[in-house]
């Protein structure tokens, strides 16, 4: 192998290692698969639309209604419980689901026992990150699983940057504080990651028994 | 004037039409099955059907279309855990290697992802700079420099594997790339070549 050197065009090898096999591509639109995927979307609810993409949303808005409610209890009792210590910071109101803007149930249901189940969660700060979201690099100021250190590099591709906004919904932001959870080195969106909240950090805790 | 049903379906019709073949085959190069790709490709028609009014007209449907699929995929993957990376379907349903086209896959995979899109999009999806730029979020200089940067790391990649003189065609021992085969028999496709 060695002292051979490429010295064609390598955009054009790779033109002709295209995967795609004309001869099994479903790409005609008059089709079999095409015709009955047309009759198929447009059989489906127009006035069911997508929202226009916004950076801010309501609190918890896809996250499940049971986690939801859970959060509220939690902030309650944190809340009492910070009364009586008088010494807590001043409570932190967030709770935005990152990339839940999707309005096409692309989402996966948000449940405790997945949250539970991720590889990574902690509480951080988003400190740097690659225009395409590939490597985002978080302070962390707290581990809630799988991890040590003050630092994580995780992907979060398709939840940075204005224009990936167009189907997720909020996207991540650097300085910004963070509940996270990834799995695969991935930042799990859809309500498994949210912007910070002193209530829900204190859920994410006993999620996962941190 | 308020717009009826079946002018919205016609208007929908005319998207569809241009942006089916080129949706459909961008999923089935980067997805990791059959199924994974056209439920790709229902997504992204389902999201333009009922944003219709948001979907762009001219040279910039395309960009806008892959776009859209290009997210519907990382979100696919991502919700099933899996890693969004490109190609890996490939390396995985890989029977055997076979000189030039899987050397060209092994190349790329050992490229970034982020070279990997930029290069696929432009050799595989036929893409050019300012399109590439809209998928991608990018301005199209930024695009330029980098795929001349991903071409430059392909070619060191493909020096390192051995493959010193470009083939004039590559085709894999394996076969076919495009996940599952065909299920439905197409006219003119092998299904209906008998011996």
């Amino acid at each position: 192998m060695k002292g051979k050197r490429f010295t064609g065009d390598s955009l054009e090898a790779l033109r002709r290692a295209d995967p795609l096999d004309p001869r099994e591509a479903l790409t005609d639109p008059s089709g079999a698969h095409a015709r009955a995927l047309f009759q198929e979307v447009t059989s489906m609810d127009a006035t069911d639309k997508a929202p226009a993409p916004q950076r801010r949303q309501p609190l918890l808005r896809r996250v499940a209604l049971g986690a939801a409610a859970v959060a509220v209890v939690a902030a309650a009792a944190g809340g009492a419980y910070a009364l009586f210590r008088g010494d807590a910071e001043e409570a932190i109101v967030g709770g935005e689901a990152i990339g839940s803007g999707d309005p096409m149930a692309m989402c996966i249901q948000y449940t405790d026992e997945m949250l539970a189940d991720q590889e990574v969660a902690f509480d951080g700060t988003l400190t740097s990150a690659s225009a395409d979201g590939s490597e985002a690099v978080f302070e962390v100021h707290r581990w809630f699983k799988g991890g040590e250190g003050a630092e994580v590099t995780l992907s979060a591709q398709g939840l940075i940057g204005g224009d990936s906004l167009a189907l997720v919904g909020a996207s991540l932001e650097v300085g910004q504080r963070y509940l996270v959870s990834a799995a695969e080195g991935f930042v799990w969106a859809c309500g498994f990651t949210l912007t910070y909240d002193t209530a829900l950090a204190e859920h994410w805790a006993e999620v996962f028994g941190a | 004037m308020t717009e009826g049903p079946g002018d919205r379906q016609a208007r929908f019709r005319v998207l569809y039409d241009a942006a089916y073949p080129r949706v459909t085959a961008y999923a089935l190069r980067r997805a990791r099955s059959r199924e994974d790709a056209l439920d790709v490709v229902a997504e992204t028609m389902l999201i333009a059907w009922r944003r219709l009014d948001e979907v762009p007209e001219g040279p910039t449907l395309l960009p806008w279309m892959l776009g859209v699929a290009r997210r519907v995929l990382a979100n696919h993957y991502r919700a099933e855990r899996r890693k969004a990376g490109l190609l890996q379907r490939a390396t995985a349903e890989r029977k055997g290697p076979a000189p030039g086209f899987d050397l060209v896959h092994e190349a790329l995979d050992r490229l970034r992802p982020d070279q990997q899109e930029i290069l696929t999009l432009s050799a595989w999806d036929d893409l050019d700079n300012d399109q590439i730029a809209a998928v991608l979020g990018l301005a199209p200089a930024t695009v330029a420099v980098r795929l001349h940067r991903a071409r430059r790391r392909l070619a060191r990649e493909l020096s390192r594997l051995g493959l010193a003189v470009p083939e004039r065609s590559l085709q894999s021992e394996a076969g076919s790339r495009t996940p599952g085969g065909v299920k439905e028999t197409l006219p003119g496709s092998r299904e209906e070549v008998r011996p």
